[in-house]
């Protein structure tokens, strides 16, 4: 919030320290969201130019990094809207991608190597949380991977506590429906050296 | 298969998630604790869950230099657009830039064939006069020339038609081609002969 100060006091290098403390947590957000790099660059970019242009007026209502989530989530929601079209053929060959790698399960051939296992389930997991439905992936990855309380993240997606909450067990859920054949694949399952029933 | 649970189970499972999150408290934890204590299956949802919600730090992230950061910044800063994010004018202007070249040289070439097409010839004037000049080879005399008070005096000095002082010999022989009336010449008559013989 210093920065924050600084900057409308006038001094121009704390938005650079603003930048540099927060670039990799914004651009990560957007990746973890969108699922590409490129997109996720030029929409960090983009949120850094609106933080920049809405700084002066900032009444610090909110915490900085608070604020700062909205305007991603706003921007990363409104921008995945206008190129929806033009992904929905990516979808249906990452659908296509996902089958595959299903029906590959169900026929497990001789174990691969520890490696391609890991690259194999890093592949699912991304895979699983671009399929979440937007509302419960924002939950999800503010909270696993940002460590966001329930309050932060009911301010940052403007819900109240229970839509939050509501929405990272679903989430939570559909995640081990997704995973869990790869997870047992791979065998870090629950069936894996744990208890029969 | 969920439908082949029993009510005990259900209520275990509607409530995992938010056991898993330590979202649960009082007697609705102690139930799923003293349940899962007894059933394996349920435990296995568990392990589930928790597992599925670790994978998820399988995804790594993306690196950021101090530079990077920086750059973006300065960038900002200065309003500039990153080399790789096109402004809608930049968008707009940038496929112009080549045709637009193109028009403009076309546009400078025609321009210049107009002007010589539609530029009248003015008789007499550096086009004629300057070859004429050239074939009455001695250069005229600057004294001589100053001498003549008529500006069309002047011009036939120029052109070597007598008079001068270098112009006997070759100049003779070319000033017959050229001859405009001798000494017997009367420039402002002859002016308005060609002038006339123009406007006809």
């Amino acid at each position: 919030m210093e920065w924050v100060r600084q900057f409308q006091a006038g001094d121009a290098q704390a938005f650079n320290r603003l930048v540099e403390k927060h670039h990799r947590t914004v651009l990560n957000l957007v990746y973890r969201f969108t699922g590409s790099a490129r997109e996720a660059e030029d929409l960090a970019q983009e949120v850094f130019l609106r933080v920049f242009r809405a700084l002066p007026g900032f009444k610090g209502q909110a915490r900085f990094m608070t604020w700062v989530y909205r305007i991603t989530f706003n921007l990363c929601i409104r921008e995945r809207g206008r190129r929806a079209r033009r992904e929905a053929r990516t979808q249906d060959q990452e659908s296509e991608e996902a089958q595959s790698l299903v029906e590959g399960l169900a026929q497990p051939g001789p174990s691969p190597d520890e490696h391609l296992v890991d690259k194999e389930l890093e592949g699912a997991v991304r895979l699983a949380i671009n399929r979440l439905p937007e509302d419960q992936r924002a939950v999800v990855i503010l909270r696993r991977f940002d460590d966001l309380s329930y309050e932060e993240i009911a301010q940052v997606l403007n819900l109240s506590l229970p839509a939050v909450k509501s929405r990272l067990h679903r989430a939570r859920a559909a995640l081990k429906e997704m995973l869990t054949p790869y997870l047992e694949h791979s065998g870090r399952g629950p069936g894996e050296g744990g208890e029969k029933p | 298969m969920r439908t082949n649970l029993a009510p005990e189970c259900r209520t275990c499972r509607s409530r995992l998630s938010a056991y898993a999150e330590k979202d649960l408290a009082g007697a609705a934890a102690r139930e799923v604790e003293n349940h899962l204590l007894e059933c394996g299956l349920c435990r296995r949802e568990l392990q589930a869950l928790e597992g599925a919600w670790q994978a998820l730090a399988l995804v790594g992230g993306l690196e950021v230099s101090p530079g990077q950061s920086r750059s973006l910044a300065a960038r900002i800063s200065q309003g500039q657009p990153a080399p790789g994010r096109k402004s809608l004018w930049s968008w707009i202007l940038r496929p112009a830039y080549p045709a637009l070249a193109l028009a403009l040289v076309l546009l400078m070439l025609v321009g210049a064939w107009m002007l010589r097409i539609w530029t009248p010839a003015i008789p007499g004037s550096s086009g004629s006069g300057g070859v004429i000049v050239t074939l009455g080879s001695a250069p005229p005399d600057p004294a001589t020339a100053l001498t003549n008070s008529h500006p069309a005096e002047t011009a036939l000095t120029l052109f070597g038609s007598g008079g001068g002082a270098d112009a006997d010999g070759p100049a003779e022989e070319v000033g017959n081609d050229f001859d405009l009336g001798g000494s017997d010449f009367d420039p402002a008559a002859q002016g308005q002969e060609v002038l006339a013989g123009y406007l006809e």
